[in-house]
């Protein structure tokens, strides 16, 4: 088999210039202009449509799949305000894309289209389905879900939630040439590679267990009786005061709330991104009713050890098979906690795996990945604060 | 450390918890016999609760600690990187004294590194008596040009004292809100460019989001860029002013130098036509004078005719004064000819003793006149000179003349005659009346005539030395003169030795 890759950035201002100039480095690096696969991954600071004429302007065929980021990730470390590709050339793996529209209405629905689209290209070896859905529109956990009827609930889902560089207004997401919002697209991936999946966050729980009392979807509306948003004033104390007014996510993407799940060794993690006037919080994905959770905290060493372990366990599960490419989705609250050192944790990704493969990824609003625990059979589940390493690796 | 903490504060919930579900098990079980031992339980249970609580009291604690670390290390991040870019600005302008260039520094990327959106830097042009806005990251044309006529209306800049923090979400006085309906901004600073107590502008920078509200940090970060700006404008200035002086020094150098050249050229020509001139008539009056001195010899000689005495002394005077005449024609003449190259000097190899002995020997008679005390000293083996006889002879008997006219009787006069590198030094000196210091450099000019008692008596032309001055220049010699006043002066002159 023969596989050509290739990672390009850019920091150009201009977006048709930052697209023709990350993709021509994609093209020297692969060798080429012919791709099976273009992975585009973009800040919102950059016109979105003439970012992509600026790419297809030097990989004229090649089928984008990508989605708008709070941060980029490349070979080259963490960037922003920048644009990253990955190109993927390969005679032997198979790339078939999906989109699913309309997530704020029925993220399900959007998630099993998304997947059947993907899925009717061509019968045969599947590994995993890469999803890059909306951060912020819909229930991420019905996506995943929806995409689970058509593919199976075991078969692996991993992915990212599109950013928009904390401005948590609107993303986008890329499916050839159009540039979408309240959309999920997809990339299943088959053929002769194989896949290593590693996620991980590095949160712990602090102070007392809390009921949620009352919820709709992705929408905590009650906690132990009260109003959700008190959870936070007890805790934050005088800083609740400005929770309201600026936008939550700034604290709330640190200390979000976890889940306790059985036989997981961490707690399973939903931040909230939004306050509403009633006091409610909007999180990514839904918290059931009835759950008990507990404030998450975190701290510079504990989030580096979590993304060491994410890689390694990615790594392991190659079984020994050379790496080609790694995809990784990186919470943004990871970034935030480690502020100036953020580039650590990418370098600390880089050498659990050996050596500086070709590298894409970005910093995201939710993570996709399968559970570890052998009780939930390899079932794909929503996540928040997370690090998703995705190593696809040469033919089992 | 929190980790830890974090931590062991979980254990113990977990502990906690699951006590807590054991003692209410226990409890339901418990029978009227067992109340003794349920009051004991419910003690212990009480003390559970409250340790629970207590310990999630410390987790409020730990939480509001790392919030505000967390916070902290925010604004320490922004500072440092805000700093690092200001740090590069001040280097980068440093080195440039071009006013574009300084602004092309402010770009979008750099208002970003300093944590900003949008940012507007507005000059005020004082001869315009308006505003310029040099840069301006995420302002339309349109929203430039609104801000332009409020500041002209409403005179913001004026107004403007301090740097100011401005949010929309706080109470604001009239000029906070004349500023934020001028910007556009939800928070963000405005800072006055202040250089040498004139303000030459004010720059604004903000968000318009509010999730990202500025704080005091903002504002002396943009402090530190206005007063950099202020002093790269001051830089800028002072290199212009600097600039365009030295140009107008440079402009005014040329200017003269091309003056000058203008009337020496100007110079040139008069020179050519007053030699033309003075050549033409020379000519002119040549022809005249030979027939009047020949007329006058035919009448002296008596060939038409006794001339009676009276007439003949008369004749005689004619004679005399046309040859004074023909000697000035011809000394005119010469200096024109040499002067526009048009006499060749013939040069051969001369010995100088010939020369000086021919000299004195024509000179005798007046030297004896006067009973002047003649002298020659010529260093021995002196090498020949390279020269035109005749004209070496007009030099020698030019320069003997003036000694011999300007000494008194029983003065002296003395020839040297010595070799210096390529040339011979010829030197005569005379013990005569000397010429004026001030009048030394005018002997050479031409009708020049040093005003003393000598030339009072004795008529002359002042053309004797100018041509001298030619002739030994023609052969590529020098000459020049020392003097004391009463006590006499030395001529020398060189010639290139054979």
């Amino acid at each position: 088999m023969s596989t050509s890759l290739g990672v390009g950035i850019s920091e150009n201002p201009d977006p048709f210039a930052a697209g023709k100039q990350a993709a021509g480095a994609v093209c020297e690096q692969a060798q080429g202009n012919y791709f099976n696969l273009l992975i585009v991954f973009a800040s919102v600071k950059f016109d979105q449509q003439a970012l992509i004429r600026g790419i297809k302007s030097v990989c004229h065929n090649a089928p984008i799949i990508g989605c708008s980021s709070a941060g980029e990730i490349s070979t080259a470390g963490s960037t922003k305000d920048s644009v990253a590709i990955m190109g993927i050339n390969s005679s032997s793996a198979t790339f078939s894309t999906g989109l699913g529209c309309g997530l704020s209405q029925d993220a399900r629905a959007a998630g099993q289209r998304c997947a059947r689209e993907a899925a009717k290209a061509r019968p045969g070896k599947r590994h995993a389905f890469i999803i890059l859905p909306d951060g912020l529109s819909g229930n991420g956990a019905e996506i995943i879900r929806g995409t689970q009827e058509v593919l199976g609930t075991s078969f692996p889902i991993v992915g990212g939630s599109a950013g928009d560089d904390y401005l948590f207004q609107k993303t986008y997401q890329y499916y050839g040439d159009k540039v979408l919002s309240d959309s999920v697209v997809g990339i299943l991936l088959g053929g002769d590679i194989s896949v290593g999946i590693g996620i991980r966050h590095g949160w712990h729980a602090i102070g007392k267990a809390h009921e949620v009392t009352q919820a709709h979807g992705n929408v905590i509306e009650r906690i132990d009786g009260e109003q959700a948003l008190k959870l936070y004033q007890d805790y934050f104390g005088r800083e609740a005061e400005n929770l309201k007014d600026s936008p939550w996510a700034k604290i709330g993407t640190i200390y979000p709330l976890g889940m306790s799940i059985p036989d997981e060794e961490e707690y399973l993690i939903r931040y909230a991104y939004k306050a509403t006037d009633t006091g409610f919080l909007v999180c990514a994905a839904e918290v059931p009713q009835g759950s008990l959770v507990r404030l998450m905290i975190a701290d510079k060493d504990g989030v580096l050890n979590a993304a060491r372990e994410a890689a390694l366990k990615a790594k392991e599960a190659l079984k020994g098979r050379s790496i080609l490419a790694v995809i990784i989705f990186d919470s943004i609250a990871r970034k935030r906690v480690l502020g100036r050192i953020a580039q650590e944790e990418i370098e600390v990704i880089k050498k659990t795996l050996g050596r500086p493969y070709p590298m894409v990824g970005f910093y995201t609003y939710g993570e996709q990945a399968p559970l570890r625990a052998e009780r939930y059979a390899g079932k794909s589940y929503f996540h928040n604060e997370a690090v998703v390493v995705m190593a696809i690796g040469e033919a089992q | 450390m929190i980790a830890t903490l974090t931590l062991n504060i979980g254990t113990v919930f977990i502990v906690t918890s699951a006590l807590i579900v054991a003692a209410f098990g226990y409890l339901v079980g418990i029978t009227e016999r067992q109340k003794k031992a349920r009051e004991n339980l419910q003690r212990s249970l009480d003390k559970l609760k409250k340790a629970y609580n207590e310990l999630d009291e410390q987790a409020k604690i730990i939480v509001k600690k790392d919030l505000e670390l967390n916070k902290t290390q925010e604004e320490l991040d922004k500072k440092l990187s805000s700093l690092y870019a200001l740090h590069k600005f001040s280097q980068a302008i440093s080195s440039t004294f071009d006013r574009e260039k300084l602004f092309s520094q402010i770009d979008k990327s750099f208002i970003s590194e300093l944590g900003f959106y949008r940012g507007v830097l507005i000059l005020a042009d004082r001869e315009a008596k308006g505003f310029s806005i040099p840069v301006a990251v995420g302002y339309s044309r349109q929203e430039q040009e609104k801000i332009k006529k409020r500041l002209s209306e409403k005179d913001i800049l004026g107004k403007l004292k301090q740097p100011l923090l401005i949010d929309e979400s706080h109470l604001l006085d009239e000029i906070k809100k004349e500023l934020l309906q001028t910007f556009s901004l939800v928070s963000f600073c405005v800072v006055p460019i202040i250089s040498q107590e004139a303000k030459l502008g004010l720059i604004v920078a903000g968000n318009e989001l509010a999730y990202t509200r500025l704080t005091e940090a903002d504002l002396e970060m943009l402090s530190i860029l206005a007063s950099q700006i202020a002093s790269g404008l001051e830089n800028v200035r002072l290199y212009e002013e600097l600039w365009h002086s030295h140009q107008d020094l440079e402009q005014r150098v040329a200017q003269r130098t091309k003056e000058l050249a203008l009337a020496n050229e100007k110079l040139k020509k008069i020179d050519k036509l007053k030699s033309e001139f003075v050549s033409a008539v020379s000519h002119e009056l040549r022809t005249p004078l030979t027939s009047i001195k020949g007329y006058a010899s035919i009448l002296t000689g008596g060939k038409l005719g006794a001339v009676p005495a009276q007439a003949k002394e008369r004749l005689e005077k004619i004679n005399k004064h046309s040859d004074a005449l023909v000697k000035l024609v011809n000394d005119l003449l010469d200096g024109a000819r040499i002067e526009s190259g048009k006499v060749e000097m013939k040069l051969e190899k001369l010995n100088v003793k010939d020369a000086l002995d021919w000299v004195a020997d024509i000179m005798a008679p007046q030297m004896k006149e006067k009973k002047i005390e003649f002298t020659q000293e010529i260093t021995k083996g002196i090498p020949e000179c390279l020269a035109d006889s005749i004209q070496l002879g007009r030099v020698l008997t030019n320069l003997m003349g003036n000694a011999i006219k300007f000494t008194p009787e029983k003065g002296k006069i003395s020839i040297k005659v010595k070799q210096i590198k390529d040339f011979l030094q010829i030197d005569i000196r005379d013990s005569g009346i000397g010429i004026a210091e001030d009048e030394i450099a005018k002997v050479f000019e031409e009708f020049y005539r040093a005003d003393n008692e000598v030339n009072q008596k004795v008529k002359g032309t002042g053309l004797g030395l100018p041509l001298v001055k030619r002739i030994v220049q023609a052969h590529k010699g020098k000459i020049w003169v020392t003097s004391t006043l009463g006590k006499g002066t030395t001529f020398s002159f060189t010639l290139p030795k054979a």
